[in-house]
């Protein structure tokens, strides 16, 4: 039966409601179907889920990096009016344990708090004000022990330990890797250039908070609508830390408001589900504000970076070292992916044939490090980008013509030892580069500087992996139902955060199916109703989802096909064809309305399914199995080319970016305006980055906590940019794609760095560049 | 963040105003634009009983020439004082620091008289209570100390207008009206520069005119911020020049404004100003940048803003 008409939960996306007609054809840009919904206001977030009778749920944070619990006092909040009930972790029937990887985040901490964001108690309360005031009366009677806020710090014998069960102590993961003869290939390189990198954290500060709704059903369903990039894993994080049977759990997933890997996980949805538990089938609501957010969320990783890389005098890499540390913060969440992902990416898109890379991911009492997009790749990017600079001057060599000598071709191995058997844009994006106006006339434009003004432009190369890589399954699975009306209706397995790939499903169903997009509806994940696909994350999304929905719409078509061609006797599938609307029957004209089909055929042959799994690399990494089931060696990549050109004031040191450009190799591009949108925002964010934000944290607590402090580049300070595709084909891309959601991102802070190195001729060994940093650099030379 | 609860009145002229003002025994204050006022109250910065609203007092929202001043109201939004056609023509200052005021969006809610009397701000004031308790109160909140720089006897907040600057540097004054009825005082001597409590004005007043001397003048307003919009300024430097002799006011830095008048427009005097003013202005470290960089940038935005007035007079 097609229950889905009464379903209170279900987000459905109608095809542009009639503002936009035709079928899509791939490759051309198309308005996003979410678009008209979300700029007039009407579409429905997490975060716009109330009902009657709602009660508020809030956490009471630690407000300590460190400390042991000897007692929460809330009596005085419990006989509050209006305040339902005080939660501890003894009201916690399941393990009270989340985390991706490692189980190491309470939900409600037990005996150690180890992060000042830490949630200790949950109140249940009538409304926001009182929750408020409640959350000021539970009283923490916490015993302070001393914090460690350095990742070296940590490592150290006499550091306090975070978490007693963990077998290395403080190192929460380490991968060491050499390939050819490693460190002994410095001894032949004719010169070496060597430098460290320190970078801050990001915070991902999206529109819409972490904020979700949850209510126990009359059935005793729970059900949890979260802004979320990762519903089907929430499910079995909340169903175990809660002690729940997973049949009885539901997660919803609208269109999240911004979120960038700091939803790839748990951030309210076990709290929400414990509230919910204790609220008498009530509708439970939780929002975090802006500070709770910045103190509680995830953050990008800091990393330090240890770089040395040779070369023959001609420029060509010989030997590359990377040591690299990275504060995890007090919870594994997604560090130690982190971490390997920025060790598959330390050395760059190019061929180094002999390298030693090591990697420690560590514990520390700071806050949470997490997903954040270009995961990893940003940090390491940051540093081997700014190597190759280095490298360039000492040789005195052009920068875009040393990368373009060191270039990973087809069937070359990557700096960890990968062979690349996909497809590879990075020569082409240089050489795109290149030839752009903007490399081109760059010395005429530096002249053209005003007073005390000077110009610089700096280039980088890129990559970044696709999917999962192995051990982890990358996996998608598609649903299509032709419905009673003779629509389409796609059911979505992964999230759409905002990067578009929801409306790519209709471009890709209505080019296969020959449908215009009216002809669809989109029903956004949710585990009771589609069908598990992965995270939105890893610039997977179309890649993985969209080959599963390929195979489905065909499955979907020859059935259709079939059909229509059983009922008006036609000779076989081949002599029929889909029209917007219709089967038509070549041959005699004659033709069947869908809607006519659908009446025809049982509820089971309206259904299709269809699964893909995304390829993995050839070649066994030689690390560790536990550094191997984080993800290490994948198999396809994106590439990038950037160009930043920069405008230093030379009595402020303030950085004005003044253009900047972007060539990609992102494999097919679907829809050139989405793709277009892709790429700008990751570079806007990767700006950010590089020039001005910086979160700061003192002895475990975080400095800034709003958006007053912590600074977001406006639309003002983000330049123009020229957006290029280079299109090769991925053969196991759905038609020829690759992702693109993050690799724009890594590009800034280097071509800035490489820029500003050009301009004024100083480097600094951390980001972001503020005017003051650059100006002090400068004075110092 | 939620408001506190409050009563909210909406006065139809001046006097009704200050009529409520009274009723409320010192516990309501003056709503314009809001774009200052509502942040504080979701902070708790401010808890006030009633909110009085001037918005609908057609006399705060006009601009006139009386004699030899340009009056303008002070609910004139400073989105319709920056396209007015006179500012940009006689006071180019002005102009440009209403420009650089925060964006377009809030340019077009903030008022002129909001903007002026906006509180001083701080990085550990504008915080929100939790933060604010955990620290301990300051000398701003009615603490017995100073929570950037400690045994300080002073509040160090800054006052962050970037278009008292520019009207200091055109020699404005302002026409109170109170429970004690009018007064019209240079604007100079509006600022107590006491950064607890930044204005001389006394309860109940309302600033209901600015006059602006209408003589062509050139001018130029320099902002240190991070990003092209929405930021206070860091440090502000607004210059006004009329007949060879002009106004320097630097700001953004401690509880009032610095004057200065510029009567050498030599080189070295040029400096002189540049280099008093780097004396006189005392950050300290309670913003997004450091001190030393702010001071540092005071004689290099001071010597821009001039610069460029004595051009642009050219």
């Amino acid at each position: 039966m097609d229950t889905i008409h009464d379903d209170p939960y279900l987000t459905k996306v109608r095809g542009w409601d009639g503002r936009a007609s035709g079928v899509p054809e791939i490759g051309t840009s198309f308005p996003r179907a979410d678009a008209w919904a979300k700029v007039t206001g009407t579409e429905k977030y997490a975060a716009d889920y109330y009902g009657s009778d709602l009660v508020w749920a809030g956490a009471k944070r630690a407000g300590v990096p460190h400390a042991r619990v000897k007692a929460i006092h809330a009596e005085a909040a419990r006989r509050m009016p209006g305040v339902l009930t005080v939660l501890t972790h003894a009201d916690v029937k399941g393990t009270n344990r989340q985390g991706v990887v490692r189980k190491d985040q309470p939900v409600l901490v037990e005996t150690l708090v180890r992060h000042a964001g830490d949630a200790v108690a949950l109140i249940l309360a009538e409304d926001r004000e009182t929750l408020k005031r409640a959350l000021e009366e539970v009283v923490l009677d916490l015993e302070p022990l001393p914090g460690v806020f350095d990742p070296e710090e940590a490592l150290k014998p006499q550091a306090p330990i975070l978490h007693e069960d963990h077998p290395t102590g403080n190192l929460l993961l380490q991968a060491d890797l050499e390939t050819g003869e490693g460190m002994g290939a410095f001894s032949a390189c004719d010169v070496e250039v060597a430098s460290d990198f320190q970078t801050p954290w990001q915070e991902h500060a999206y529109l819409e908070t972490e904020v979700g709704w949850a209510r126990v059903e009359p059935d005793r369903t729970l059900v949890i609508v979260a802004s979320t990039q990762t519903p089907f894993r929430d499910r079995s994080e909340v169903t175990e830390a809660l002690g729940l049977d997973i049949q009885k759990v539901r997660v919803v997933a609208p269109f999240p408001g911004g979120a960038f890997g700091g939803k790839d996980g748990i951030t309210v949805q076990t709290l929400l589900g414990l509230a919910a538990l204790h609220a008498g089938g009530r509708p439970v609501k939780m929002v975090w504000d802006r500070e709770e957010s910045f103190v509680a969320g995830t953050k990008r990783h800091p990393a330090r970076f240890h770089y040395r890389l040779g070369a023959t005098k001609d420029g060509v890499l010989k030997a590359l070292q990377v040591r690299m540390v990275l504060d995890t913060g007090p919870y594994d969440h997604l560090g130690g992916v982190v971490m390997t992902l920025a060790l598959e990416h330390a050395g760059g898109p190019y061929r180094i044939p002999n390298t030693s890379l090591s990697a420690r991911c560590v514990y520390t009492n700071n806050p949470i490090g997490g997903a954040f997009r270009a995961f990893g790749v940003a940090q390491a990017a940051g540093g081997m980008e700014q190597m190759m600079d280095l490298l360039a001057r000492r040789l005195d060599m052009d920068p875009v013509e040393i990368r373009l000598r060191n270039v990973l071709r087809k069937g070359d191995r990557t700096p960890i030892g990968v062979t690349l058997q996909h497809s590879i844009g990075m020569e082409e994006c240089l050489t795109a580069l290149r030839s752009h106006p903007l490399y081109l006339e760059r010395e005429k434009w530096k002249a053209e500087a005003g007073p005390f003004k000077r110009r610089g432009v700096g280039a980088a190369a890129l990559m970044h992996a696709i999917g999962y890589g192995p051990v982890v399954p990358d996996v998608a699975n598609a649903k299509l139902r032709l419905t009673r009306e003779g629509r389409i209706r796609v059911y979505s397995g992964v999230v759409d955060m905002g990067q578009g790939n929801a409306a790519t499903c209709f471009q890709i169903a209505g080019s296969i199916l020959s449908q215009p997009p009216d002809a669809f509806e989109l029903v956004l994940p949710d585990t009771e109703r589609t069908l598990p696909s992965g995270s939105a994350a890893a610039s997977r999304c179309t890649y993985t989802f969209g080959n599963a929905l390929i195979g489905a719409c065909e499955a979907l078509k020859q059935r259709l096909l079939e059909k229509a061609a059983d009922l008006l006797m036609a000779g076989s599938a081949a002599e029929m064809a889909l029209a917007p609307g219709k089967v038509h029957h070549l041959v005699s004209g004659r033709e069947i309305p869908l809607a006519g089909l659908a009446s025809f055929m049982a509820e089971s042959e309206k259904t299709i399914t269809h699964r893909f799994r995304a390829p993995t690399a050839p070649d066994r990494i030689a690390v560790s199995e536990e550094v191997r089931i984080h993800g290490l060696g994948h198999a396809v990549f994106s590439y990038a080319a950037h160009l930043a050109c920069v405008e230093v004031d030379e009595l402020t040191g303030a950085v004005d970016v003044r253009h900047y450009l972007s060539i990609s190799d992102c494999g097919r591009v679907i829809n050139p305006q989405a793709y277009e949108q892709q790429i700008q925002g990751g570079v806007a964010q990767g700006l950010g980055y590089a020039l001005m934000e910086d979160f700061q944290v003192r002895d475990g607590q975080v400095e800034t906590r709003d958006l007053a402090t912590y600074i977001l580049p406006t639309a003002m300070d983000v330049p123009d940019m020229d957006v290029e595709a280079v299109q090769t084909h991925e053969t196991t891309g759905p038609f020829g794609l690759k992702g693109v959601g993050e690799i724009g991102t890594s590009g800034p802070v280097p071509a800035i760095a490489n820029a500003v190195a050009d301009a004024v001729g100083v480097r600094l060994p951390c980001w972001p560049l503020t005017a003051e940093r650059v100006l002090e650099a400068m004075e110092r030379i | 963040m939620i408001l506190p609860k409050f009563d909210y009145k909406k006065a139809e002229d001046i006097a009704a105003a200050i009529a409520l003002y009274e009723r409320s025994k010192g516990r309501a204050c003056y709503l314009a634009g809001g774009t200052d006022l509502i942040p504080l109250l979701k902070l708790r910065l401010s808890e006030p009983s009633a909110m009085i609203d001037l918005k609908g007092i057609p006399q705060l929202k006009t601009i006139s020439r009386k004699g030899n001043s340009l009056v303008i109201g002070p609910n004139v939004t400073l989105f319709e004082l920056k396209n007015h056609e006179t500012v940009k023509d006689y006071f180019p200052a002005l102009y440009e620091s209403l420009d650089a005021t925060s964006c377009e969006t809030l340019q077009m809610r903030g008022t002129i008289g909001g903007n002026i009397l906006q509180n001083t701000r701080c990085l550990l004031y504008n915080k929100s209570l939790d933060w604010r308790t955990a620290r301990g109160f300051c000398y701003k909140m009615g603490g017995e100390t100073c929570n950037v720089v400690p045994n300080a006897a002073a509040c160090f907040s800054n006052y962050c207008s970037d278009n008292a600057l520019s009207l200091l540097s055109l020699s404005a004054s302002v026409k109170l009206a109170g429970p004690e009825g009018e007064r019209k005082i240079k604007l100079e001597k509006l600022f107590s520069k006491d950064g607890r409590n930044p204005f001389t004005l006394k309860p109940g007043e309302i600033l209901t005119e600015f006059h602006i001397p209408f003589k062509r003048s050139t001018g130029a307003y320099e902002k240190l911020r991070v990003r092209n919009a929405i930021d206070y300024p860091l440090l502000g430097v607004a210059v006004s020049m009329i007949g060879g002799k002009g106004k320097v006011c630097v700001g953004g830095i401690g509880p009032a404004p610095l004057v200065y008048d510029l009567k050498d427009l030599s080189g070295a005097g040029l400096k002189e100003v540049a280099q008093q003013a780097r004396q006189e202005a005392r950050p300290v470290s309670n913003t997004t940048l450091s001190a030393g960089y702010r001071k540092k940038m005071v004689n290099v935005l001071t010597q821009r803003a001039i610069k460029r007035a004595l051009k642009e007079g050219k």
